[in-house]
């Protein structure tokens, strides 16, 4: 096995960058700028992306330009339900039985929609994750960041993100698009610190879920990136899902 | 920015189980493999206007939910229970050995789908419109969200460490070993439960037919008349855990390689450039050589663009002796599955010496130039295998599996 004390070892936050398009979020929670930035993508395809794409690369291309980097890194897109808004176009025809579906929709429906598009739109022919965990999408798509690092890359681009749903479906389920990304290196040190993610010691067995999640997934790394932005030195650790069973991380501030 | 290419730690398979149209149980598929005789069939699950053929599961095999789990029932999640259950694979108890070997919280589970329950989805948005709302069962997080069959294997099996899934379209289940891989390289876990489960369903059905991409007879991957896909569905459910002597019998995971095209959506690179990226890749992680290979099951799907990209790209790679199959024709393009599944069909070729052949093949095409078996060969030596898996976005993957020697 490789070397044990490497395996402990914390990784930097070289970047970081965030969308929420719905102006009136973005101010309440401190963040300036915060609006949809996609001109990375070509113009044909930004208009037939949806929101939740939109939202993931604009933040991940901040990210990378506050890390200084050239995107040519493997990606790790993470989010709860993906493209919902798209799968609501394709559920709708469907249920009205109006064939044939749009071949747009379709290939946009894949959670990997937004993972392809970057790919695409950077030139990066690393490897694209697509993943989800509900609201453990964010702790487990750092803890798969984390991994990646020990193994098999010295740079990584975490984004998380999810968008409103669809009203008709869920129509108490507010959600606001967003996202957040941060370009994670394995080697520097001069940065920001995150340790391994880890999960409370079980008070509980693991449960079914049994609620959606009241608030966007992608708002639990709210937390993370506001300690960030207050930039006070030291040790702390930050709370990265709720539930019985929340997963925490240390963070160390230079 | 180079990615590190070190090899990683040879993982022992201590388990695995599979499900598809050719039936419940590693031995059922073998012994199907053996045949050659495709298993697809008209869908029966649900009425289409387009003639299709598909590889469905049997219904019947179908196990119910327990009712504190009832939640969670998706046709997902009822294909991924019949899997861990078969008896004759011993799935579900190697899970439960390790859970006492190492505790709850060092078994993790990372599957990949591409559908999970969007079945279920469907007949909700039914529903919905003819009665204006959805039914009461319908849960959005415990049927159609990502990690749903996920979230109910662990609640049934009681697992309490890590549990996500990987959504990379046809690549997601080789993407889920890659990730469980690097969960026990890293020590974070001691096994995870892995592979992927996908279910058939009007989305991607109709889906298909919108991209023009389905073929109306069974479809014939890799033959020179090869005229597009036929959908499948089913599980490929693997245990990994880490190393240990007592596992040295097992057939282990080598080594995983991971990339994109950075081309298109739907279309594969012309050149297979990605592709190429990818088998390097679980070579040098493998930490062996191209020509060390004795069988490759190729992703294969059927289409025209695919099957050429496919083959131009292993070509670069091994050469023209590298004897290799496509097993769709057999299973049907189980999509996010289908990974897992072909990682199986890997493992049965070590196991048992034999390399699958290409069902439904009459003429492979003449452009192709590695060397593609059409017929089943056995009683041969296989220590090394490779399985590769394209999905949409430009997302590749390969695995290779093998023998551990000293």
């Amino acid at each position: 096995m490789t070397d044990s004390a490497a395996l402990s070892a914390p990784v930097a936050i070289l970047g970081s960058g965030l969308c929420i398009p719905d102006k009136d979020v973005a101010t309440g929670l401190g963040f300036a700028d915060a609006g949809l930035d996609a001109s990375i993508l070509a113009p044909m395809v930004r208009r037939r992306t949806s929101t939740a794409t939109r939202v993931a690369i604009t933040a991940a291309g901040r990210a990378c330009a506050a890390a200084g980097n050239d995107h040519q890194l493997p990606a790790i897109f993470v989010s709860a339900v993906g493209e919902m808004q798209v799968t609501d176009k394709l559920c709708r025809s469907i249920s009205r039985q109006e064939y044939p579906l749009s071949p747009t929709l379709f290939h946009n429906s894949v959670h990997n929609t937004a993972a392809g598009y970057w790919s695409m739109a950077t030139g990066s022919m690393a490897s694209m994750q697509a993943m989800g965990a509900l609201q453990d999408s964010f702790a487990l798509g750092l803890l798969e960041a984390w991994c990646q690092l020990q193994t098999i890359a010295k740079q990584v681009l975490l984004v998380i993100y999810d968008e409103a749903m669809p009203e008709q479906l869920l129509p108490d389920y507010t959600w606001k698009a967003c996202a957040f990304a941060l370009v994670l290196d394995r080697d520097a040190r001069d940065y920001p610190l995150l340790h391994r993610p880890f999960q409370a010691s079980a008070a509980t067995p693991a449960r079914p879920v049994t609620d959606f999640p009241a608030s966007n997934p992608a708002m639990a790394a709210l937390p993370l990136l506001q300690t960030l932005q207050q930039a006070s030195s030291g040790r702390q650790q930050i709370t990265l899902s709720s539930g019985t069973r929340p997963w925490l991380i240390d963070m160390v501030m230079p | 920015m180079p990615l590190t290419m070190t090899t990683l730690p040879p993982l022992p398979i201590t388990a695995c189980s599979v499900f598809s149209a050719c039936g419940l149980g590693t031995q059922s598929l073998y012994a199907a493999l053996l045949d050659g005789q495709h298993c697809l069939h008209p869908p029966r699950l649900f009425a289409i206007d387009f003639p299709a053929y598909c590889g469905e599961v049997a219904s019947d095999l179908l196990p119910k939910l327990k009712p504190s789990l009832q939640e969670f029932s998706t046709r997902n999640a009822r294909i991924a229970l019949a899997t861990i259950n078969h008896p004759a694979d011993g799935l579900r108890s190697a899970v439960a050995q390790a859970v006492d070997r190492y505790g709850a919280q060092r078994v993790g589970i990372v599957l990949g789908t591409s559908t999970s329950g969007i079945y279920e989805t469907e007949n909700a948005y039914a529903s919905l419109e003819e009665h204006g709302r959805v039914p009461a069962s319908f849960s959005l997080p415990n049927q159609h969200s990502w990690v749903a069959t996920a979230r109910f294997l662990q609640a049934e099996l009681g697992l309490e460490g890590p549990c996500y899934v990987i959504s990379t379209a046809c690549s997601s289940s080789s993407k889920s070993l890659a990730s469980a891989q690097r969960l026990i390289t890293t020590g974070v876990c001691d096994a995870v439960l892995t592979g992927g489960v996908d279910s058939l369903c009007r989305l991607t059905m109709h889906g298909f037919k919108s991209l023009d991409i389905m073929s109306e007879q069974p479809c014939t991957p890799l033959d020179k008349d090869r005229k597009g896909i036929s959908l499948g569905e089913g599980a490929g459910l693997l245990l990994l855990e880490k190393p240990h002597d007592t596992f040295s019998h097992c057939v282990h995971l080598l080594g995983c390689g991971e990339s994109s095209d950075a081309h298109h959506m739907t279309a594969p690179h012309p050149e297979g450039k990605g592709a190429v990226i990818a088998m390097h890749g679980a070579l040098a992680q493998a930490g062996v050589r191209a020509a060390d290979i004795d069988y490759v099951n190729l992703h294969a799907t059927g289409t025209v663009l695919n099957d050429r990209a496919e083959m131009l790209a292993m070509e670069q790679v091994f050469g023209p002796e590298l004897r290799c199959s496509g097993t769709k024709g057999l299973t049907g393009h189980t999509l996010g599955a289908s990974g897992g599944i072909e990682t199986i069909i890997t493992w049965l070729s070590l196991r048992h010496g034999f390399r699958p052949g290409t069902c439904n093949l009459k003429q492979v095409d003449a452009a192709f130039h590695c060397t593609v078996i059409r017929d089943s060969e056995t009683d041969i030596p296989v220590a090394l295998t490779m399985n590769n898996n394209f999905g949409f976005g430009g997302n590749n993957t390969s695995v290779v599996l093998g023998w551990q020697h000293d």
